[in-house]
């Protein structure tokens, strides 16, 4: 017997059998003694269930309205005392100590900032003012040796000696732009290294006509950097200034402004105020499931 | 019994009005949590679990079969005692003292002629057993249907089963009953004898 037929047994006998399938399942039954006897069994097992009967209670599994008296009001504020309020309250305590605790460094630290706000905004500048000042210098380093160098190459020209000569003319530009690139120590330097190669290898020329030649860019960058660094002291908008300075440069691009102080120290102030009205629900609650306990 | 009123009062707070339901099914709670539990003690304290868990979840009924949504809360209540029970397998010295004794019989029972009652006694005792060696489902699904004469809408509504798979738990359940019950022959009324030669 399969499973369709053992549950269609069972759904006749409780009567649970639409009239249609009834009326099928009876005709069945007629022709299958198979079906008729499984149906006997089932239908003695069921009888012998129902003689199980029903047991006497114990006792009455009434409620003491002692205890549970109250159900409405109670339900959600036993929940709340029973375990919940202590722990929220101390939930509560901890997170308004972590964020005032947050709130004041931030407010600390913004404040710190803020004291130092001017000179801060003039370094800032001064930084910004610095790439400026050395794109100032390279253009009129490079600017200054055709006008620095003439004299060097007549007094060499005077004396004609081929190599070195041809030497001084090639390594003055050059050392003029990396004093353009490097600074006006090194450009020094440089001068006089190449010089002095230069003097190695024909004796006959004379070194003295280049020192000239890097006294000038040298004062050419002091005075080039003491006017940036007077430009920026004189905090006068930066950008007028640059370009003033570097006028065959590219336009020297806007510094970021700094940052807004505003935001940071709201956000201190609300973190305290927020951590602040934890705390007062903190106490509030405490105070409660204390008097509650007692 | 207006017991639409007592649920409307009883949600409302009334302790006596919840009562008044509570000694109004308490016979049928305790007896379905007797059948699964298998003896009294476990069935009284599943069944108190049960009304208090009800009288908490009050407010959820929102209408329906109130025997249906408490027989559920019975049956879960037993689920859970059970399933503690395969946690810490160990019996209890009340338990053993107890285990064989079943409830209380009634005064009614007192009047029966004694070949009667005990003749009775076997067969409940047959019944608990075989009802025990089923599997939770199955003797859940066997309790309110043939004991608690429920319908298979009413039993669909307290186990949480689908129409289908209640029809095919009874199957299975009486199935194993018929064939448990046929170890208990000798105890059994000559006319609910389920011998094979009758089949």
């Amino acid at each position: 017997m399969n499973e369709h037929d053992w549950n269609l047994l069972n759904a006749y006998l409780d009567d649970e059998l639409p009239s249609r399938e009834r009326s099928a399942f009876e005709t069945r039954l007629g022709r299958e003694p198979d079906l008729q006897s499984e149906m006997e069994s089932i239908r003695t097992t069921v009888s012998l269930m129902k003689l199980a009967k029903r047991v006497p209670v114990p006792r009455n599994f009434t409620l003491d309205p002692a205890i549970y008296g109250q159900p409405a009001r109670l339900t959600l504020w036993n929940r709340l005392s029973a375990a919940s309020l202590p722990r929220t309250a101390m939930a509560l305590g901890t997170l308004s100590a972590v964020l005032m605790c947050v709130g004041v460094v931030l407010f600390v630290s913004q404040s710190s900032l803020g004291g130092a706000g001017a000179p801060q905004a003039a370094m800032m500048a001064q930084e910004a003012a610095a790439p400026e000042a050395q794109s100032d210098f390279a253009a009129g380093a490079v600017e200054a040796p055709p006008e620095a160098a003439e004299p060097a190459v007549a007094a060499v020209e005077e004396e004609p000696q081929p190599a070195g000569e041809d030497t001084a003319r090639s390594s003055a530009p050059t050392e003029s732009e990396q004093g353009g690139m490097g600074g006006g120590a090194s450009a020094t330097g440089g001068d006089m290294g190449s010089m002095n190669d230069a003097a190695e290898g024909a004796p006959s020329v004379e070194v003295e006509p280049i020192q000239p030649t890097s006294t000038i860019e040298q004062s050419a960058i002091t005075d080039l950097t003491q006017e940036q660094v007077t430009e920026v002291a004189n905090a006068q908008p930066y950008a007028a200034k640059g370009t003033e300075g570097a006028a065959s440069q590219e336009p020297v691009p806007l510094p970021s402004e700094p940052p807004a102080p505003l935001p940071t120290r709201s956000l201190a102030i609300l973190l305290v105020g927020v951590g602040g009205v934890f705390l007062v629900m903190a106490v509030i609650l405490a105070v409660v499931a204390r008097r509650q306990r007692s | 019994m207006d017991e639409a009123g007592l649920i409307r009062d009883a949600q409302r707070g009334s302790i006596d009005a919840y009562n008044a339901l509570v000694l109004h099914f308490q016979i049928q709670a305790y007896n379905v949590a007797y059948r699964i539990m298998g003896d009294p003690d476990s069935a009284a304290d599943a069944t108190q679990e049960a009304f208090v868990s009800a009288y908490h979840a009050l407010r959820q009924f929102r209408g329906g079969s109130f025997k249906s949504w408490l027989l559920r809360i019975v049956t879960n209540a037993c689920y859970d005692e059970l399933r503690r029970r395969k946690r810490r397998p160990g019996v209890s010295l009340d338990a053993l003292y107890v285990e064989d004794e079943g409830p209380e019989p009634s005064l009614t029972s007192h009047i029966e002629q004694p070949e009667s009652y005990a003749q009775r006694m076997d067969l409940q005792s047959a019944i608990l057993n075989c009802l025990q060696g089923l599997s939770e489902d199955q003797r859940t699904v066997a309790i309110l249907s043939d004991i608690e004469e429920m319908s298979y809408d009413e039993i669909a509504g307290v186990v949480g089963m689908a129409l289908g798979t209640v029809k095919s738990r009874l199957s299975r359940a009486r199935a194993s009953l018929r064939d448990c019950l046929q170890g208990y022959e000798e105890l059994l009324p000559a006319s609910y004898r389920l011998s094979s030669e009758e089949r």
